[in-house]
């Protein structure tokens, strides 16, 4: 069986720590830089799929989500003063939006691309996304939202980042199941872009990151 | 034969005129009278009179309490927010963790304003309308309550990974639903509706199911004398229907997900539950008059033998915008399709 049925068979019901293992004896029989690309994108990746066309559930992905964090966690303890650290992503839930899965998944696949990332967690108000930017040196914001009512509280951000002059600097990048129904809406709520799913979040981050450090607008 | 003994009939697996027509129009009240979201779900009388206007519109067979979940999480100390056209949702959370949600003071059902609503809101809606249909109410099961003072999140992460704190908290939300239960019974329910969000397969795992969360329920609703339905939660609780079926007092559950197999639900729930079929709820604007009207035949007529159906709506309510002609192509196609 190959690593990856190993681990969806561990999230199945929910072996957080066998999942864990799997990876960790993974880990010594390949290359360092094989994990991220060969093993966790991977594994996220199908994750997502699975999660969105209703194969597994909640309780599954959220595994899932833990058990790669502890894996990439492990990683980063192991290359403090890794050269090939991107720079640090603030990332959270705007304000009254309290569904945190998309924002855990897009966390990992930031991590294993190298990102560092500043997670705010949910609920997280307009002024203390764009003061942690500022202190970590970030020139990305990303907000994860699920419904259209609180998708209207991102607006909130892009005040507090225009009102500072920061707009060069500082790129909003917008994500979650509203954004997908309702592509628009990025526009709408202030956003300088999208990704359709947690695994295309690394390129988009990318990209606003080389956009905001030429100092360009959108 | 009225609506209520369409439904208690259908319970018993009797012969009735007609299929029971259960569709969820607790918000769609509020449309058919003219009232504000904000005001309805804020004052009992006007959820009375909306719920009577459902009545008389679309013929409904039973009628429920405000699903108002959110409003279950505001007497646990969450802040709402209202809108025009959904029900209020959670703005902000009581507690963010489980450890914390141990702390956290449980509401009195006597005196807490959110609870006195939708007490109030049954007690009324029994007056006008129980003689004529069977009207229930609808609470959180045990497993559902935490999620609504601390959220989905944190609520998952415990019931995975933080399983030394889970006996004490079922310990007092199982207490609090077997009171509150209680006391919608004492309103004027003559049945209990048990939500469904962490019972269903897009939230759960079986093996959540069989260990945690179906002991739970067992203990709950062994101490509720009266019949229960479950709720799907808007997910599918067909994977999980051998394991409820056998729950104390449980006489009907869910199982309208477009797409379950009713077969395979009736193979699953045996022969002497009531089954709830039907079309997604939440999605009915969306779909053509004429479009609904076939859906539902079609759903009568693999039903036709069955005794023990009645046709509803799953998930959530219906939305507002949701034309009127669209929720009556259901009772036409539920009319035409005539005695059972």
């Amino acid at each position: 069986m190959d690593i990856l049925h190993l681990l969806m068979d561990k999230i199945k019901n929910g072996d957080r720590d066998g999942g864990f293992t799997i990876i960790e004896e993974w880990k010594n029989e390949h290359p360092q830089e094989d994990v991220s690309l060969v093993l966790l994108e991977p594994f996220l990746l199908k994750v997502g799929i699975l999660w969105q066309s209703g194969q597994i559930s909640l309780a599954q992905s959220y595994t899932a989500t833990k058990i790669v964090e502890d894996v990439v966690d492990r990683l980063i303890e192991r290359r403090a003063d890794d050269a090939n650290n991107k720079g640090t992503v603030v990332i959270g839930n705007v304000e009254e939006d309290f569904h945190g899965l998309g924002r855990r998944m897009v966390s990992s696949f930031l991590k294993a691309n190298n990102w560092e990332v500043r997670n705010l967690g949910n609920d997280v108000a307009a002024e203390d996304f764009v003061d942690a930017a500022v202190e970590a040196g970030a020139h990305v914001i990303a907000v994860s939202n699920m419904m259209y009512t609180t998708a209207q509280n991102i607006i909130k951000i892009r005040h507090v980042i225009d009102e500072r002059e920061l707009g060069s600097k500082i790129k909003l990048a917008v994500g979650g199941a509203v954004f997908r129904l309702r592509p628009e809406l990025v526009s709408e709520v202030g956003g300088d872009g999208t990704a359709i799913s947690a695994m295309e979040a690394p390129k988009l981050i990318e990209s606003l990151w080389s956009l905001a450090e030429r100092g360009e607008w959108q | 034969m009225t609506g209520k003994e369409r439904f208690i009939l259908t319970l018993q697996g009797k012969a009735v005129d007609r299929r029971p027509f259960v569709p969820i129009l607790c918000m769609y009240g509020a449309k058919l009278i003219g009232v504000t979201l904000d005001r309805y779900y804020r004052e009992p009388a006007l959820y009375a009179a909306g719920q009577a206007a459902v009545v008389e519109r679309f013929s409904v067979d039973a009628l429920i309490s405000p699903l108002f979940y959110s409003g279950e999480g505001e007497a646990f100390g969450s802040k709402l927010r209202f809108h025009e056209f959904m029900p209020p949702n959670i703005k902000k959370m009581a507690v963010s963790s489980a450890k914390d949600y141990i702390k956290l003071g449980f509401p009195d059902i006597e005196t807490n304003p959110t609870l006195a609503y939708m007490r109030q809101s049954l007690r009324m809606t029994a007056k006008r309308c129980g003689n004529d249909v069977s009207v229930g109410g609808i609470l959180s099961n045990p497993v559902d309550l935490p999620s609504l003072a601390m959220g989905i999140d944190g609520w998952i992460d415990a019931l995975l990974f933080q399983k030394e704190l889970l006996n004490e908290i079922f310990e007092r939300t199982v207490e609090f639903f077997v009171s509150w239960g209680r006391a919608l019974l004492s309103e004027g329910a003559t049945f209990l509706v048990s939500s469904g969000g962490f019972l269903n397969s897009t939230t759960v795992t079986q093996e959540m199911v069989e260990n945690t969360i179906s002991p739970v329920l067992k203990k709950a609703y062994a101490a509720i004398n009266a019949p229960i339905v479950i709720h799907d939660g808007g997910g599918s609780i067909l994977p999980f229907l051998d394991v409820y079926k056998g729950l104390p007092n449980v006489v009907a559950l869910y199982s309208a997900s477009p797409k379950d197999n009713l077969q395979e639900a009736r193979r699953l729930v045996g022969c002497d539950n009531t089954l709830v079929g039907g079309l997604d709820g939440p999605t009915l604007d969306k779909l053509g008059r004429e479009d609904i009207y076939n859906r539902c035949r079609a759903i009568l007529e693999d039903r036709k033998d069955d005794r023990f159906f009645m046709l509803g709506t799953s998930g959530p309510d219906i939305p507002l915008s949701t034309p009127p002609e669209n929720i009556l192509a259901m009772l036409q196609a539920v009319t035409e399709a005539g005695c059972m």
